[in-house]
Formats: structure tokens, C-alpha cells, sequence
């Protein structure tokens, strides 16, 4: 079988064959650089040396407030309370655990690990059970809990009972059984928000283990600054490892089938050179690698491998024909390149719909897979007709060789034969069992709920995420909530109605199931009326100015103009959270209109979640849907079909609904992760059904029965999309090997959608568009029967 | 004068001249085997409060001297808190130092005295009611 236009060994020009241009000629536009190919090659080089720099250009982003990024007021608002209270975002979290905490020797080493901890340069302030005091006697400032000098056995007893009874600390930097405790140390901004994270990060683990050795304390960082230095450590390292393993797949595959290592250049060199000519290009453009950005380099491989390997097998079947190497590549752009450009073209599309996203992150990721499918499509269908001439030799040698002895690709060819011969038999039914089995996944799919949670932001390998749920378990939470007050301009904090608001809502935290830690000045005021019997305002102001700037500066703004009640929640799904930020608000309502003049407001970048995740998940679900629609018309317009309209319209949405009622059995939700997989797979996916559609509109003719087209079209282009797909199946999969457990969602779902496509394209898109092509040709020539050779 | 007269007149001479080159020693002594404070520094110890209260500290300091004048910057911290401290300082002896200081934290000055024996050195403050000791090295 020649396997090309479907005639017996004659090879046709597609201007002979095809009605119309289906890119209205874009793909010639590869044929350029044949008529250069040296200068051309040199150009290519070029581009890529300036490329490189541009990768070496690229940054990391390791925000986690900038997925929720946007101009909303919730988000306005929780930026101005981090600049007045930049607190949280900069603590590390230190939760040192184990039996023998509270025995002298741990005591002792411990206190030596806090004192050292605030000369490590970088950190501002350390925050720990050996802050507490003992109440003040004689008119003296209060002395420390710990004495300096520890006491000794019943003594010592007496004293481990005293703190673990501590008000202040108890179960909030110590638990309430003494084996865990929380050292809070904030680090210098400067210092968190530059590069010198790393190096404080590491210090203190160093402090740690010196001043702990032996104790058999299990001490582990978390905190804003630990997470944001692991996710980035995870994102370059996830960069380096999905280029070579990627690369790598896609080597074996091309090898293993094409069975010359030319081929195997051909397939592979325009989709890596696509990669760093994209990545090179979003570094000149100043873009920052986060954790979907990251996903760029599978993307772009997978876009421009699925491309490479279509043109590459069409040019190889035309070279076992026995045409010249020129020919052969020159012909495979005029065929397939046009719907190389029209997947391309769908892909672009289905990042336009994450433009109107609400997230900075998202559409920034939409920006630049705009961008880099550009660049895929221009590097593979120029550099690989012209890595074609110029590595591709003796192709006589090669056609004598393969021809008669291709098995890999004649048993796809055998395979494709099979589901052509069954779905050509009875499209109708099949037709109807995928209107039926759509219909039963889009009601299960529409079940499906939004979910967020800020651990699945950050590698969970890692120490920050274990951390964060002893802490969660253990002292009530590690993601911090806050009630900013903000008071009129003619009060003081220091007078009795701005108090008996700080007491108000200090009270309402507090009492709020699921909140825990809660402090403010308030705690302070508690303290000396419960230890001192003192209630004046002088002696409050007083004892405030005693507290180290770094600790007071945590409550109240440095103008006076605003002060905080903060307090703790796990890290919950943010559906979870909703309702205990939604009773706060209710609660703190009453203090409102009791006070309307006191700005109070819940912020802090859990509320901020669990308010904006959930609308944002369900417009991108929303957008997600309006974009079926809208590329099935572009592919009808671009194919000039209502009817290839229609029929792409159930082979698109599969591998969607299919992908969400997985996710809906797992329990896994709906989360940003998720969603982003589906629209790009979505995008993918289209691959599949273009080069079936753009083969169809050669090898069909109106005067003859619609199944023969079909299945001459599933023949031809049946083996390279099953290649195609395993590829794009592999290349995604390696996320898996992500510690970022968004990334890794987004591998293994991307993975599982391109074999629903595939599964969709076999299965419903054939059978759908013979049916509608035989019914609106009111099945003129349903006699005929297709005519089939045999594989090979 | 005679051979024996001239030899008990040169051994005088020598003797002053060995006598005149002590003196010089001891003149120049101080300064000669003075020991240098300059450097960076750090160690621990007590402090002790105005109310009589006492926590252990651990203190990083760098002095920079000039001839016989030195300068400190410094920060302490006990597990409850640091603070940073700067003082002036004269050398008062072979390996003593002596100057106020000023503590920008709590707004405290006082006095300082600094023993430094090879790559050790004893610290004493006082002011404000307090005091502290401790001790560093290099």
C-alpha cells in the first residue's frame, strides 16, 4: 500500500486533490528556508544563541499570593495590610517536636538554638515560649519564665508545670502536653524578598542541628519563606528534569519507529529548538517561571512533537515511495503542514481563553503559550523540511531497504484497518453510544466542585507542607488569618472605645471554631488585668513600648493608624474555610454597627483563597465550555463544513468530561491545576481530530459513499496520531515526577485526556462524521463499499 | 690608664647602653606587646537587669581600632530578645580597654571595660541599672 493519497503508488500534488487551501496557504511559508538551506541553517543558529540568553534570563516567581493576583477589591485590600503588617509573609516557622522537649538538658539547648537564632544575619526577631514572662513583682518589669539558671529536679518539675500552665503560651507556642513547640522567627524583608532567603534559610537549619545534637528533637522549617524557597527549588529543578527526560522519550519513540537516526532528528530537533527559542523569547520578554509557567516546556514539546512527527512520517512514506528527499519534505509541508497551522492555530485559541481569567498568574501562563505556540509553529514547519535535505542521505537505500519490512508502523496500519472496517460498518450506533455515554459523563461532570488548598501550591516532599500539618494538628493552624482595624482619624489606639473594639473582635477570633492562636494587643491588656489587676491605658502603653519593635510592630501599624487581631487556621480546602470566614464576617457585623466609624475587615491570604478560588475555577470551567464552541465553529469555517462543525464537536468534548468524572471518582475536585489541563488538552487533543479532518478533505469525494474516505483517512493517518498521542502521553506524564503537587495533577491528567482523544477520535469522530456525511448526502451511494488493502 | 681600667670602663659602657635599651623596651612596651582588639569577635554570657533579673546572652561584636582608640558594633541577644550596641573605647593598658557605650535598642549608655588575653577577652558593662559579662573570642 503507498499509503499516501490512497491510489495504487501515484503520488498526487495536493493542489491536484484539494478543494480549497485550508489555511489559506499559511504553510508555505515552511517552504522558504528549502530555497536557502544553508544560509537558512545559519540563521536558525543564530536565533538560538540568542535564545540561550534569553533562557538564562528567565526568573523564578515563587509567590504564593500571585495565583489570586488580581484588582479586586479583596485583593487591593490584602496587599495594603501586607505593606502596613508585612509580618506573616516573612516568618519562618520552626515546630521542634519530640518526647523530651521539656526535659532541662532540651530546655537548655533549646534556649541556646533561640538565643543564637537572632544573630543569624537576616532575621529580625524571634518569637518563642521563652519570650513569656512572669508577671512583674515590686514594681519591677517582669523577668523571664525560664530563669537563667534552670532549677533542678522538683524545682525544674515545678517550672514545666508553670509554663505548660502559661496563658500567654500555652497552646500557642508550646502544646498543651509539651512535646511540640513553635519558635516564630521573622526575617528582614529585604533579605526575604531577594535572594538571600536561601543562604538565612539555611543558617538556621544550621543553628538547629549544631545547638539540638543529641536531643533527639525533630525540628522542621515552614512558613511563607521556606515554601516560596522550596517551590522554587522545585521549579527549576522540574525544568532541567522535564527537557532531558522529554527529550529523551521522544528520542526512543522516533528511533524505535522511523529506524534511522536521521528521522529520528528530524522528529525531534525542531521541537527542542521550538523550546528554547520559546523559553528564550518569554526570558527577553521578562517573564517568570512559577509553577504553571513551568508547564511551558512539556507543552511546547508535546505541540510541536505531535507536528514534527506527522510531517516526518508523511515525508518518510513519500521517500519509501521512491521520491527525491526535496520532494518528499516539500510535498509533506503542502499536506500536512496545513494542519500542522490549524492545530497550532486551535491550541492559540484555547490559550486566548485563559486571557479572562481573573488570576495575574493564569493569564500570564495564557500570554505566553500564545506566544510560544507561535514560535512551535514557525520553527517546525521551517527547520524541518530543512533538517530533512540536509541530514536526510541515500534515501534509495533507505526506500529499498524499509519497503515490504515496516512492521512497526504496518501493524498500526494493520490496527487502524480493524476500527475502520467497524466504525465505517455502523456509524449510526456508534454514533448514538457516544451522543449517550456524552450525555451520562456531562451530568456526572457537572457534579464536579471547585477545590483549592494551599498545600497542593507547594512540594509535598518537602519539610514546609509536613510542618504545616503538625502544626495544623497540633496547635490549631499554620496559615494565618488576620482582622485589620483601622481607626478613625481622631482616635487613638490608646483609648477606651478603640479598645473595647480590639477587645470585640480579639473575642470574636477567639471564639470562632477552627481559629486558633489568636493574638493582639488585646493579649497583653488580658494579661496585666488577669496577673497585675492593672486595667489603665498608661500601663498598657506602658508595657507595649517594653516589646521589641519586630513583636509590637505585628499588632500595630507604624503610623498607630491600624492594629491586627491574628490567629491561625489549617491549611483546609478553601470550600471548607469559606464558611468560617463567612461567620467571622457575620460575627464581626454586630461590631461594625455598633462602631461604624472602625474599618474592620478579614484579610490574610487564606481568606483571600478561600474567597477568590471558587469564582475563578468556575470561570475557567465557564470559559472552558465557550471555547468547545467557539473553536468547533473556527474548525468549521477554516474546513468550510457546518457538518466538520458539528462533528468535532463530540471527539472535543470527551476527553473533558472523561477527565472530570475521573477527577469527580478520585474526590479530587476541580482545581486550578485541573482546569488548566483540561483547556490545554483540550487544545491538544484537536491534533488529533485536524490532521484525521484535514486528511478526510483530501481522500473524500461527494460522488462517492462517505465510509470510504473515512477509512482510507483512518489508514493513512491512523499510525502517526497513535504515535503522536503515546508521545504526547509520555512527554506530559513526567510531570508525575513533580514535587509540586499541582504539577504533578496537571501531568497525569493531561496524560489520561490525550488517550481519551485518541479514544474519541477512533471511536466518535469517525463514526459521527460518515454518519452526517452520509445523511446529507442522503445515502446516495450507501451501496458502495470502501475499499480496503491490506496493511503493509 | 691600664688594660684592666680599660675593660671595667667598657663593661660600664655596655651596661649603660644595655641600661639605656631596657628603658626604651619599657617606654615602648605597651604599644610594642599590645594586645590588637580589632576583628570580629563572639561569645557569651550574663546579663544582669536593673530589677536584679539575669538571662543568659550570646553576643556577635567587631571592633576596629585605630592607634590606641577602638570602636565597637555589636549585637547581643538573650532568648527573649537583642539588642545592638556600639561603644567607644581607649586602650588604658597592655591588654585593657576601657570607653562607654550606647545601646540604641532601649537608649542606654554606659561603661565598658574590655581584657583581651591572646584570642580571648573579658567584657564588663554597666548602665542603666544593669550589667553584663561575658565572654568572647575570636
Amino acid at each position: 500500500m503507498s499509503g499516501l493519497d490512497g491510489d495504487k503508488g501515484e503520488v498526487h500534488a495536493p493542489q491536484d486533490r484539494a478543494p480549497y487551501r485550508l489555511v489559506l496557504g499559511f504553510e508555505r511559508v515552511g517552504l522558504v528556508a528549502l530555497r536557502t538551506p544553508i544560509f537558512s541553517a545559519m540563521i536558525a543558529v543564530a536565533l538560538c544563541v540568542v535564545a540561550a540568553f534569553g533562557v538564562g534570563r528567565l526568573k523564578v516567581d515563587d509567590s504564593l499570593s500571585t495565583l489570586f493576583r488580581s484588582n479586586n477589591a479583596e485583593f487591593t485590600h490584602f496587599e495594603e495590610f501586607s505593606k502596613r503588617f508585612p509580618s506573616n509573609e516573612y516568618d519562618v516557622l520552626m515546630v521542634a517536636e519530640g518526647d523530651s522537649l521539656m526535659s532541662r538538658d532540651t530546655i537548655e539547648k533549646l534556649r541556646d538554638l533561640v538565643t543564637e537564632l537572632q544573630l543569624i544575619e537576616g532575621t529580625r526577631g524571634v518569637l518563642s515560649l521563652f519570650s513569656a514572662r512572669t508577671p512583674p513583682e515590686n514594681g519591677n518589669l517582669p523577668g523571664p519564665l525560664f530563669p537563667a539558671d534552670l532549677p533542678e529536679g522538683a524545682e525544674y518539675d515545678a517550672l514545666v508545670h508553670k509554663v505548660l500552665g502559661n496563658e500567654i503560651i500555652r497552646g500557642k507556642l508550646i502544646t498543651e502536653d509539651g512535646k511540640l513547640a513553635l519558635v516564630v522567627i521573622a526575617l528582614d524583608p529585604a533579605v526575604a524578598n531577594g535572594s538571600g532567603d536561601a543562604k538565612v534559610v539555611a543558617a538556621i537549619r544550621k543553628a538547629a542541628a549544631e545547638n539540638l545534637e543529641g536531643t533527639g528533637l525533630k525540628v522542621e522549617l515552614t512558613g511563607v519563606p521556606v515554601m516560596r524557597l522550596e517551590i522554587r527549588n522545585a521549579v527549576e529543578r522540574d525544568e532541567l528534569l522535564y527537557n532531558s527526560i522529554g527529550f529523551a522519550a521522544g528520542c526512543l519513540i522516533a528511533i524505535v519507529f522511523f529506524r534511522r537516526m536521521s528521522f529520528m532528528i528530524v522528529a525531534a530537533g525542531p521541537p527542542l529548538i521550538a523550546i528554547l527559542l520559546a523559553l528564550g523569547t518569554l526570558g527577553w520578554l521578562d517573564f517568570r517561571l512559577n509553577t504553571f509557567l513551568n508547564v511551558m516546556t512539556p507543552l511546547i514539546m508535546v505541540i510541536s512533537f505531535s507536528d514534527s512527527m506527522q510531517l516526518t512520517f508523511a515525508a518518510r512514506d513519500r521517500l519509501i515511495a521512491g521520491e527525491s528527499r526535496h520532494k518528499a519534505f516539500r510535498q509533506a509541508i503542502l499536506v500536512v503542514g496545513p494542519a500542522c497551522v490549524l492545530t497550532h492555530a486551535t491550541a492559540a485559541i484555547s490559550f486566548v481563553a485563559l486571557l479572562f481569567s481573573g488570576s495575574e498568574m493564569i493569564k500570564t501562563f495564557a500570554q505566553a503559550g500564545i506566544i510560544s505556540t507561535v514560535i512551535a509553529l514557525f520553527t517546525v514547519i521551517t527547520l524541518l523540511p530543512l533538517l530533512g535535505v540536509l541530514l536526510v542521505r541515500r534515501e534509495e537505500v533507505f526506500a529499498a531497504r524499509i519497503k515490504g519490512a515496516d512492521r512497526g508502523v504496518d501493524w498500526l496500519r494493520a490496527f487502524c484497518n480493524w476500527i475502520a472496517l467497524r466504525v465505517v460498518a455502523r456509524p449510526g450506533i456508534y454514533s448514538l453510544i457516544s451522543l449517550v455515554v456524552i450525555m451520562g459523563l456531562g451530568a456526572t461532570y457537572a457534579n464536579l466542585h471547585a477545590r483549592y488548598r494551599l498545600a497542593d501550591q507547594v512540594p509535598n516532599k518537602q519539610q514546609a507542607v509536613a510542618a504545616s500539618h503538625q502544626l495544623d494538628a497540633k496547635l490549631t493552624g499554620s496559615n494565618p488569618i488576620a482582622v485589620l482595624i483601622d481607626l478613625p482619624q481622631d482616635a487613638s489606639l490608646y483609648e477606651p472605645v478603640s479598645l473595647a473594639v480590639l477587645d470585640e473582635v480579639h473575642t470574636i477570633m477567639e471564639r470562632q471554631p477552627g481559629v486558633g492562636n489568636v493574638w493582639s494587643v488585646d493579649t497583653l491588656r488580658r494579661w496585666l488585668a488577669g496577673k497585675l489587676g492593672k486595667t489603665d491605658i498608661a500601663t498598657l502603653k506602658q508595657y507595649v513600648g517594653y516589646l521589641p519593635e519586630s513583636l509590637s510592630r505585628r499588632f500595630i501599624s507604624e503610623d498607630q493608624r491600624s492594629t491586627v487581631v491574628a490567629g491561625y487556621v489549617p491549611d483546609i480546602d478553601a470550600s471548607q474555610l469559606r464558611p468560617i470566614v463567612g461567620e467571622i464576617e457575620k460575627a464581626l457585623d454586630v461590631v461594625r454597627t455598633a462602631h461604624p466609624r472602625y474599618r474592620i475587615s478579614v484579610t490574610g491570604l487564606s481568606v483571600i483563597a478561600a474567597q477568590n478560588s471558587e469564582s475563578m475555577i468556575e470561570r475557567l470551567n465557564t470559559a472552558l465550555t465557550i471555547e468547545i464552541v467557539f473553536v468547533a465553529a473556527f474548525i468549521g469555517l477554516a474546513f468550510r463544513s457546518a457538518i466538520v462543525m458539528l462533528a468535532a464537536i463530540l471527539p472535543a468534548i470527551f476527553p473533558i468530561l472523561a477527565s472530570g468524572v475521573l477527577l469527580w471518582v478520585l474526590g479530587r475536585g476541580l482545581q486550578f491545576a485541573s482546569i488548566v489541563a483540561l483547556t490545554v488538552s483540550f487544545g491538544l487533543g484537536l491534533s488529533a481530530t485536524i490532521h484525521f479532518l484535514n486528511r478526510l478533505r483530501l481522500e473524500d469525494r461527494p460522488d462517492q459513499d462517505a465510509g470510504i474516505g473515512v477509512a482510507r483517512a483512518t489508514v493513512l493517518m491512523g499510525p502517526p496520531l497513535i504515535l503522536t498521542t503515546v508521545v504526547l502521553a509520555c512527554g506530559l506524564a513526567v510531570t508525575v515526577l513533580s514535587d509540586l503537587p499541582s504539577l504533578r495533577l496537571f501531568g497525569w491528567l493531561s496524560a489520561f485526556a490525550m488517550v481519551a482523544a485518541l479514544t474519541a477520535d477512533l471511536l466518535i469522530l469517525r463514526p459521527t462524521i460518515m454518519f452526517l456525511l452520509r445523511t446529507w448526502r442522503g445515502n446516495r451511494h450507501r451501496a458502495q463499499k470502501p475499499e480496503m488493502e491490506p496493511a503493509g | 690608664m691600664n688594660v684592666q681600667n680599660l675593660r671595667i670602663s667598657k663593661a660600664v659602657s655596655l651596661w649603660k647602653v644595655a641600661g639605656l635599651a631596657l628603658m626604651a623596651a619599657a617606654f615602648l612596651a605597651p604599644e610594642a606587646r599590645a594586645e590588637g582588639i580589632a576583628g570580629s569577635w563572639s561569645g557569651g554570657g550574663v546579663v544582669v537587669f536593673s530589677d536584679g533579673h539575669r538571662e543568659r546572652a550570646r553576643c556577635r561584636a567587631h571592633y576596629s581600632q585605630s592607634g590606641r582608640s577602638a570602636s565597637l558594633n555589636g549585637v547581643c541577644a538573650t532568648a527573649s530578645g537583642s539588642v545592638d550596641q556600639s561603644a567607644e573605647l581607649r586602650q588604658t593598658g597592655p591588654n585593657s580597654y576601657s570607653g562607654s557605650f550606647y545601646n540604641s535598642s532601649f537608649g542606654i549608655q554606659g561603661s565598658i571595660h574590655v581584657s583581651v588575653h591572646g584570642n580571648s577577652q573579658s567584657v564588663s558593662l554597666r548602665g542603666g541599672g544593669g550589667s553584663a559579662s561575658l565572654s568572647l573570642h575570636r
